[in-house]
C-alpha cells in the first residue's frame, strides 16, 4: 500500500506542478504550446514510471529458474514412467517365462532383471526349481529367441 | 490358450500403471476449498457444485450492494432536485453530488480493489504449485518437450503479469478512480483525456500479454507436440525391434502405461481447473456484481442525474470493469495451461 500511495502522490504533486508552469506560461503562442508538450510528458514519464522499475535482467534470471525448475519436474515424470515400464516389462516377461515352463510340465521360480536404460528390456533371468537337461535347452532357447536374453544372462539354481 | 495368456498380460499391462504412477494435484487454499464438491465427480458436474456455491455466499455482497445503489439513486434524485431550484448554481450541485456518489461507493470498491489483489496473489500462488505437478504428470506421459515449454512460458508469463498487476495495473486503477471524480467533480476535459489513456493502457498491457501468451502456447504445443509424438513412435519401434518375439507385447506396456499416466494427469488437470474456478470465481462474482449494479444504476440515474453524476457512476463501472479483466486475465493464463497441459500429446 505504501508504493501506491507515494506512486498517486508523485502523479499529484507532477499534475500540480505541471498545472501551474501551464499557467505561469500562459496559453497561446509558441512558449505556451511548448510548456503544455513539457508538462504532458512529465506527467505522462510519472504515469508509467514504475514500468521503468521492471528489470529485463531480473526476467532472464528467473526464465532460468523456471528451465531448471521444469528439467526437474519432467525427470520426476521421466523416472516414474521409467519405474512403471521397468515393473510392467519385469512382470509380463516373467509371466511369459512362466506360461512356457509351464506348457513343459515345469514348475519354477522367476526372477527376470530389467536393464536401467530409458529403454527398458529384459537382460538377465534366475531360475530356480527341477529341470531335465532337455528341458533346461529348450526353455533357454526361447529365453534366447523370444525375449532376446543370452545365455550368458541365464542363471538356473 | 497363448491368446488367453495375452490377454491376461495385457489386461496387467493396463491395470499396473495407475499403480504405478503416483501423482497428486495440490489442494487448492482454503477459502477455495469450501466452494468445491468433497469428492471429484465429472468437470461439468464439479463446475456447476462451484458456480452454485458461489451463487449462494453472494447475498450478503448483493444486499450491501443494493444499500449503496439506493443511497447513490437518493443522492443523484437529490442533486438534481437541488439544481432545478431556481438561483442554484448548477456546477456547485453537480460538484456535491460528485463528491456523495464518492463517498459512498469508494468504500466498496476499495475493498474490492484489495480482494482482486488477493485474488491474483492466490491464482499465482496456486499456479506455483499446480503447474510442476501437471508438467511431472505430462513428462510421464511422454510429453517432454511440450511440458517443459508449457511450464516455462506460463511460470514466466505468470510473474510478468503478477509483476505488472501489482505495481502497475492496481495503482493506475486506483488513479483510474481518482481521476474520474476530478472529472466528473471539476468537468475538466484534460482530465478525461487523462482518464481515457489510463483506461487504454491498463485494458491493453493486459490484452497484449495474453495475445502473446496464446500465440506462445499454440506455437511451441504444436511444434513440441510433433516433436514428442516422433520420441513415442521410436521408443515403440525400439522396443518392439529389441526384444524378439514378445516386443510387440512390451511395447503395447509401454503404450498402456502412456495411456495410464495420461488418465492421472486428466484428474490433475480438471481438479485443477475446478480448484482455479473456485479460486477465481467468488471476487469474480463480487466484482461482476457491483459492475453490473452500478451499470444499473447508471442508466436509470441518467433519466434524471446530470450528466456529471451520470458519468461518474459509469466511470465507477469502468473501474469494475478493469479489475473484472486483471483477474480474468490472470486466471485464463491458468486455464489455457492447465488446459494444454491436459491435451499433451495425442
Amino acid at each position: 500500500m505504501d508504493s501506491i500511495r507515494s506512486y498517486l502522490m508523485g502523479i499529484i504533486v507532477a499534475a500540480v506542478v505541471s498545472g501551474i508552469a501551464v499557467r505561469l506560461l500562459g496559453d497561446k503562442g509558441t512558449q505556451g504550446a511548448m510548456g503544455k508538450l513539457i508538462a504532458g510528458l512529465f506527467l505522462t514519464f510519472t504515469v508509467i514510471q514504475p514500468i521503468t522499475d521492471i528489470r529485463l535482467d531480473d526476467f532472464k534470471e528467473i526464465s532460468n529458474q523456471f528451465s531448471a525448475d521444469a528439467s526437474i519436474a519432467v525427470w520426476e515424470g521421466e523416472k516414474m514412467t521409467r519405474e512403471s515400464l521397468c515393473q510392467s516389462i519385469k512382470a509380463q516377461s516373467e509371466a511369459y517365462i512362466l506360461d512356457k515352463a509351464e506348457g513343459m510340465g515345469l514348475t519354477l521360480k522367476v526372477e527376470v532383471t530389467v536393464s536401467n536404460d530409458d529403454l527398458p528390456v529384459p537382460t538377465a533371468v534366475t531360475l530356480s526349481g527341477a529341470v531335465s537337461p532337455w528341458a533346461k535347452s529348450k526353455l533357454s532357447a526361447i529365453l534366447t529367441e523370444d525375449l532376446g536374453i543370452k545365455k550368458e544372462g541365464q542363471t538356473w539354481i | 490358450m497363448k491368446k488367453f495368456i495375452i490377454s491376461l498380460l495385457l489386461l496387467y499391462a493396463v491395470a499396473m500403471p495407475a499403480k504405478a504412477v503416483e501423482i497428486t494435484a495440490p489442494a487448492a487454499p482454503e477459502e477455495a476449498q469450501d466452494l468445491m464438491p468433497v469428492e471429484q465427480s465429472s468437470f461439468g458436474e464439479d463446475l456447476w457444485y462451484v458456480v452454485k456455491s458461489a451463487v449462494q455466499r453472494l447475498q450478503p455482497e448483493l444486499v450491501a450492494g443494493c444499500g449503496v445503489c439506493l443511497a447513490v439513486t437518493a443522492s443523484v434524485l437529490l442533486t438534481s432536485m437541488l439544481g432545478s431550484f431556481p438561483g442554484s448554481s448548477k456546477s456547485t450541485t453537480e460538484l456535491v453530488g460528485c463528491v456523495a456518489i464518492a463517498c459512498l461507493v469508494l468504500g466498496t470498491t476499495n475493498s474490492l480493489i484489495g480482494s482482486a489483489a488477493d485474488t491474483v496473489r492466490q491464482l499465482s500462488d496456486y499456479g506455483k504449485l499446480l503447474l510442476p505437478v501437471m508438467t511431472t504428470a505430462t513428462a510421464a506421459q511422454g510429453a517432454v518437450t511440450t511440458s517443459t515449454a508449457i511450464y516455462v512460458g506460463t511460470a514466466l508469463f505468470d510473474a510478468l503479469l503478477g509483476s505488472l498487476i501489482a505495481s502497475v495495473l492496481t495503482p493506475l486503477i486506483y488513479m483510474f478512480i481518482a481521476l474520474s471524480i476530478a472529472k466528473s467533480a471539476l468537468n475538466e476535459p484534460l482530465l478525461k483525456k487523462l482518464q481515457s489513456l489510463v483506461k487504454w493502457v491498463t485494458t491493453w498491457s493486459l490484452k497484449i500479454i495474453l495475445y502473446i501468451f496464446t500465440g506462445y502456447i499454440t506455437i511451441t504445443g504444436v511444434v513440441s507436440g510433433t516433436a514428442d509424438q516422433s520420441a513415442l513412435k521410436a521408443t515403440k519401434l525400439t522396443i518392439s525391434g529389441m526384444v524378439p518375439v514378445v516386443g510387440g507385447i512390451l511395447s503395447d506396456a509401454s503404450e498402456a502405461i502412456l495411456v495410464g499416466a495420461s488418465a492421472v494427469k486428466n484428474t490433475i488437470g480438471v481438479y485443477g481447473l475446478v480448484a482455479v474456478l473456485a479460486i477465481a470465481i467468488g471476487p469474480f462474482l463480487k466484482i461482476g456484481l457491483q459492475y453490473l449494479l452500478l451499470k444499473l444504476i447508471g442508466a436509470v440515474c441518467g433519466i434524471f442525474g446530470g450528466k456529471q453524476t451520470t458519468g461518474l457512476i459509469d466511470d465507477m463501472a469502468a473501474a469494475m470493469g478493469l479489475l473484472l479483466a486483471m483477474t480474468g486475465a490472470v486466471c485464463l493464463l491458468l486455464l489455457i495451461s492447465i488446459v494444454c497441459f491436459m491435451k499433451g500429446v495425442s
